[in-house]
């Protein structure tokens, strides 16, 4: 897959994955230099990382449905009729999808509880970073049911490419 | 409920759900199994998994790796090898061996070691009419290795749960990593005298200096890394972006082969890799949270107290647990969910926690390089483009010759506890 600068602007979820890797290098870099040669240590910088982190681990569990690369045990349902396996592929996409939805609900919920409360370092939110496990969900889902829609089967492991 | 969980989890795998979902659908059927008002801890435990400062060295690490290897650093580390090496019999095997594991020093993940490494030693192996199988045998022997060299994402992983410093991990794993290196660089040089492996062609002098200059900017890295963590001077996360700015750097403006243009590419094969890491860690988390529910782990944890007679026993038991476990699926959710309750057994039984978490972490990597689904053999074959029928046979011995090293790690514990207990760890 090669993706220039002008793919990257087309998809959202992409760029925002792109944005958060390097986000969080400079975070943590800096927290680094600043230490050692400003001498002051920034107060703010590891809260802001964990958020950081908490986005682009939804995120990029969903990029990797996008890509197939999560890994599933297929020994098992490969060795089944054609048939008999399209009927499991079917029933394996709705029991994630019912599971998602649950979950996205729940998320939900769990983000509009927090709102009121505020990080101790950098005072936002704590629906800000909470929020990523909903929007995460959604994605997951939007792209399990994309890859089901097209009859992408999920190949057994591919963690490269 | 320990029951009920169980029987989904095992049923969501065996039916091809991903494991990271197939957690949290287990997860899930025990939560609503007690009452559906529980539901709300699912993303409480989510978003708990991946709020970790340490962990954030897991994408970070991998992003150095992934930059290292689009930039021209694994293909050096693999010339430099091959000048040292080269002429032995054997020689391109152990340079497989040797770049696998100062590779792994700077990128964490086992696989994207394995695909970096391969995708450039294999060629060249295939150029000297190596036999194909029994090159792609040892470079997924190789990557088994590799869980245990600083700065592995397992040992990051491990620290994480179960509450061990990752500085103290890293610096356990060095020396094992050594020995079952050197038990399989032993292993390649008699197949080489048995086989009459073809040897290197001579390299001039100049040349030969040249290749070693050329890779002293990827081993200088490794020094930064494991220097400014054993110096004081950062942390094991800080370290991560230390080597991405690093790596970027030797790439960008010294190597000059990675181009501005190449970053979206490195930057979402990263993410791609840590998208199934965070989903497993996310989902074990909330799987972990209902078995504790349940008093599950207690219950485990004193049943094995009382039945092992000692540690030795534990020990045998814990190795054919994650073992069998391993060849079958993935070992982060066996790491993630077995070691919060397992390392303070292993403490009770007289182990250090430190020795027993060098010792999973070993057995994790042989895991990963056994048929029939471990990942870094899965990945070998397909960058050499055979199967992995045809490789096990060429693997078995390094399998067997890993297992003998990982006995000797068990009852040798001073192996382990060596550089820690000099670095005042342990």
């Amino acid at each position: 897959m090669r993706s220039s600068a002008t793919d990257l602007l087309r998809s959202p979820l992409e760029l925002a994955l792109c944005v958060l890797l390097v986000a969080l290098v400079a975070v943590t870099f800096s927290q680094v230099l600043f230490r050692y040669v400003f001498q002051t240590s920034l107060a703010w910088s590891e809260e802001l990382a964990r958020f950081f982190l908490l986005w682009l681990g939804s995120l990029s569990a969903a990029y990797a449905f996008k890509m197939g690369s999560h890994f599933a045990l297929r020994f098992a349902v490969e060795r089944l009729a054609p048939g008999l396996r399209k009927q499991i592929e079917r029933l394996v996409t709705t029991l994630i999808a019912v599971l998602l939805m649950v979950f996205a609900w729940q998320a939900l919920q769990f983000t509009l509880e927090v709102r009121t409360m505020v990080a101790p370092a950098t005072g936002i939110s704590m629906a800000i970073p909470y929020s990523s496990a909903f929007v995460g969900s959604l994605l997951m889902l939007y792209y399990v049911l994309r890859r089901a829609w097209r009859g992408d089967v999920e190949p057994a492991a591919r963690p490269e490419h | 409920m320990g029951l009920v969980v169980t029987v989904v989890f095992v049923v969501a795998l065996l039916l091809s759900v991903p494991v990271g979902l197939a957690l949290a659908m287990a997860g899930m059927a025990g939560l609503l199994y007690s009452s559906p008002e529980f539901l709300i801890v699912m993303p409480q435990k989510y978003l708990a998994g991946l709020d970790s400062f340490p962990l954030l060295a897991i994408p970070l690490f991998v992003l150095a790796g992934t930059l290292m290897s689009k930039g021209g650093m694994a293909q050096r580390i693999v010339d430099m090898a091959m000048v040292f090496v080269g002429r032995i019999p054997g020689g391109l095997g152990m340079v497989v061996i040797l770049s696998a594991m100062v590779f792994s020093g700077i990128s964490g993940s086992p696989s994207a070691n394995t695909a970096a490494v391969g995708s450039v030693a294999l060629p060249a192996m295939k150029h000297k009419r190596y036999p194909v199988d029994f090159a792609t045998a040892i470079f997924a022997a190789a990557g088994g290795v590799s869980t245990l060299v600083p700065p592995a994402i397992d040992l990051i992983i491990i620290g994480v749960v179960s509450g061990i410093s990752i500085g103290a991990l890293f610096a356990a794993g060095a020396l094992p990593a050594i020995v079952l290196g050197l038990a399989i660089i032993v292993l390649t040089y008699s197949y080489a005298l048995r086989f009459e492996l073809p040897i290197e062609s001579k390299m001039p002098w100049r040349e030969k200096l040249k290749v070693v200059v050329d890779g002293l900017l990827p081993l200088l890295m490794v020094v930064i890394i494991l220097g400014g963590i054993y110096g004081g001077i950062f942390t094991p996360t800080e370290a991560s972006s230390v080597a991405v700015v690093y790596g970027f750097a030797v790439s960008f403006f010294v190597y000059r082969e990675l181009k501005l243009r190449d970053l979206p590419e490195v930057l979402l094969r990263t993410a791609s890799l840590t998208g199934v890491v965070m989903l497993v860690l996310a989902s074990a988390s909330v799987f972990s949270f209902v078995l504790t529910f349940e008093r599950i782990p207690h219950a485990l944890a004193s049943w094995i107290t009382s039945t092992a007679p000692n540690w030795l026993v534990f020990m045998i038991f814990v190795h054919v647990v994650f073992i069998v476990l391993g060849m079958v699926m993935d070992a982060l959710p066996p790491i993630i969910i077995l070691m919060p309750i397992l390392v303070p057994v292993a403490q009770l039984l007289g182990m250090d926690p430190i020795h027993f978490s060098i010792l999973v972490a070993a057995n994790v990597g042989i895991g990963m390089v056994s048929p029939p689904v471990g990942i870094c053999l899965y990945v070998a074959c397909s960058i050499a483009g055979t199967s992995i029928e045809a490789v096990t046979p060429r693997l078995v011995p390094y399998l067997l010759v890993l297992l003998a090293g990982l006995l000797v790690l068990t009852l040798f514990p001073a192996i382990t506890l060596f550089v820690p207990r000099l670095l005042g760890y342990a």
